[in-house]
């Protein structure tokens, strides 16, 4: 039993000090604990760690908690209400006359297929111009925008593509372990792998000048295609293309068959050195020579899929998609011409609503404003909450009307000196003891503003001026 | 317009959820008063940090306000409460180590795996109590809920089963695993006393 208790002593303290043990094993544990008191020390820690948990001060509570949280639900179920711009029992009337609508839409696009074809067609080239530029505006966007050859080169050595160098995130690939194949977005807790160059390769294989004109042919396809192979959306979420792990593949396979076998030889040394994880071998006979036209065509058909993995970095999901990415392009391009027409379309009518607004009715508010102040008067015919509404109404404490007849601002001591501070209130306290007043409202009929603060303003003794007095006058 | 039900307010709430159930959806607001601190210091337990407590706590609520039509009172409101709350929690945790995955400008080290550095330190000014919540949030997740459910919610192994929705064994297994992974990134602590 003790050989028991010891090896899951954490399990039988952490039950022991919950008081969840049987008599029996309460015993056992009490003896062993008698005989063991590196045991005991770890059941004190146990409970002293559990304590100082349970003796952290709750928070203070918040007051606010129910009108922040129902203003919250105010603004949600207004934000639901928008979703539909008319009373719920139209839906069906709604829905019928989508129905009506798309079945009349398809039977157009049906009739005018092929001029539709054709459009998209000599559109097509505009959008691939575009999008090559980095222009593709809206919510997606390539996540690699500029991809050199080293690191496509990295990329088919390694397997992984650098993401952000300051939390060492990376995407890795791997298809190359016969057990399918894997597609990682991670931060990278292995030591960095030795960065290589194209150039560092042409000289390792002894590269014809031919052969390293075809290298770097087969890169710069492979940059294009990491390019549109990994896009990210506004949100951050990720999407990269099921076909990645491929090009790899292909990459190394195609570098390799533009060589020679004894530069293949030099090849497998090469990698041997840089520590990548595969190496090269022949799948059949070594080919003689393949064409470079016929490697660079079929780099160009890999990877042959429209399959992306889309992941979301807040609710975690992990999303099989297939996107065509041209016609993707496409969508986003006539997306963003969209928005940028509605976008105009809106500021218009605000525009013109607002001219149309000045010249019929009088603004309920004026702005003045001057060197150090702006200020918003708003007319009393605004809609306020009348006082009957509150149990206490405020009244004003300080005598003496402000500008326009209306009380002044108040302004906090900030920027003053503690002394000043205190030295004001007491010259304050000193020439007039008037407390701040809340009064019950008395049961009359409705009152002005105005005459009300008329009346508190009589009642209330006339202050002089303050004096300030000097800082060093009051000792602290 | 200000006056509250005060006979609503001292009702069980079950007899606070039919009415609500009834129709009566300002009842809700009771059930809010009630839960409020609890769910806003599980929050804070789990995460130690202020900033998030009353947003994440809002969200719950608005949570527990869209499903609480079909609540069936088939467990304790409060453990159901829970739930949802301890669910959020995970949801963020999780997003939170999504975020930092994916952050291409992450400036906080990842809580999970390393302690900050004051703590490794231990400095003079920080109480042993803020080093052990300190300690907490560098355990993972699914270790930590059961400590923050039993050692400072104080609820039994079948509630925080109900809670965290697995066996009890995996509970007691768990809160030992988490109490001694605790205890290891205290270190420090102990052996400085």
């Amino acid at each position: 039993m003790e050989n028991r208790i010891e090896k899951h002593l954490d399990e039988y303290l952490s039950s022991y000090m919950d008081g969840a043990l049987s008599e029996l094993d309460k015993r056992r544990v009490e003896e062993y604990l008698e005989e063991h008191p590196e045991a005991q020390a770890i059941l004190v820690q146990m409970k002293q760690q559990s304590t100082l948990l349970r003796s952290k001060p709750p928070l203070v509570p918040n007051d606010w908690f129910w009108t922040n949280l129902s203003l919250r639900m105010d603004r949600e179920r207004a934000v639901r209400r928008e979703v539909l711009p008319f009373s719920r029992r139209y839906i069906p009337h709604a829905v019928a006359a989508t129905i009506a609508v798309l079945a009349l839409m398809s039977v157009v696009l049906y009739r005018q297929r092929d001029n539709l074809q054709q459009y998209v067609a000599a559109k097509r080239a505009a959008v691939e111009h575009v999008y090559k530029e980095g222009i593709l505006k809206g919510s997606i966007f390539p996540f690699f925008t500029k991809v050199d050859k080293n690191e496509a080169l990295q990329f088919a050595v390694y397997g992984t593509l650098p993401m952000d160098e300051k939390t060492g995130t990376s995407l890795r690939v791997d298809e190359r372990s016969g057990a399918g194949y894997r597609i990682e977005v991670a931060k990278s807790k292995v030591p960095r792998a030795r960065s290589i160059t194209v150039a560092q390769l042409c000289k390792a294989v002894g590269a014809t000048m031919q052969q390293e004109a075809t290298v770097d042919s087969l890169l710069a396809v492979a940059c294009e295609k990491i390019q549109s192979s990994v896009l990210v959306g506004d949100n951050n979420a990720i999407a990269i293309h099921a076909g990645l792990p491929t090009l790899t593949r292909a990459l190394m396979s195609n570098i390799a068959s533009t060589l020679g076998e004894p530069q293949r030889v030099r090849f497998r040394q090469f990698l041997d050195q840089c520590n990548a994880p595969y190496t090269i071998m022949a799948a059949g006979a070594p080919p003689a020579h393949v064409s470079s036209d016929r490697l660079l065509t079929e780099m160009g058909r890999i990877p042959p899929t429209d399959r992306f993995f889309v992941i979301d970095p807040d609710s975690a999901m992990v999303s099989d998609v297939h996107i065509n990415i041209d016609s993707l392009r496409s969508m986003m391009f006539a997306a963003s011409l969209q928005m940028e027409k509605a976008r105009e379309r809106v500021h218009s009518a605000i525009r013109e609503f607002a001219v149309r607004n000045r010249q019929r009715a009088p603004r309920p508010y004026s702005v003045t404003e001057d060197e150090d102040r702006i200020s918003i008067q708003v007319s009393a015919a605004e809609p306020v909450m009348p006082d009957e509404s509150f149990f206490f109404r405020l009244v004003p404490r300080i005598s003496g009307a402000g500008e326009g007849g209306r009380l002044p601002f108040v302004t906090p001591d900030a920027g003053m000196s503690r002394s000043q501070i205190v030295s004001q209130r007491r010259a304050g306290d000193q020439q007039s003891s008037a407390p701040a007043r809340i009064a019950v409202p008395a049961n009359r009929g409705p009152v002005s503003l105005d005459s009300l603060l008329n009346d508190v303003r009589k009642s209330l003794p006339q202050r002089e001026s303050r004096k300030k007095v000097p800082e060093d006058a009051i000792e602290l | 317009m200000f006056r509250t039900n005060l006979a609503l307010r001292e009702q069980s709430d079950a007899a606070i959820i039919a009415v609500f159930q009834a129709g009566d959806r300002d009842a809700f607001r009771y059930l809010v008063e009630r839960y409020k601190e609890r769910v806003r210091n599980v929050i804070y337990s789990i995460f130690n940090d202020k900033t998030l407590v009353d947003d994440l706590a809002q969200e719950v609520f608005i949570r527990v306000y869209k499903a609480l039509p079909t609540f069936r009172n088939e467990s304790a409101f409060y453990t159901w409460v829970y739930r949802i709350a301890v669910n959020r929690c995970r949801d963020e945790i999780r997003s939170r180590k999504l975020r930092k995955i994916f952050s291409l400008h992450s400036l906080t080290e990842n809580p999970d795996e390393t302690l900050p550095q004051e703590f490794a330190e231990a400095p003079e000014d920080n109480s042993a109590r803020e080093l052990v919540a300190l300690g907490l949030q560098a355990i993972p997740e699914k270790f930590r809920l059961p400590i923050v459910l039993k050692d400072i919610e104080g609820m039994s192994y079948e509630e925080i089963a109900g809670v965290l929705g697995c066996e009890i064994g995996t509970v007691k297994s768990r809160l030992s695993r988490g109490r001694a992974l605790l205890r290891k990134k205290l270190e420090p602590i102990w052996k400085t006393e």
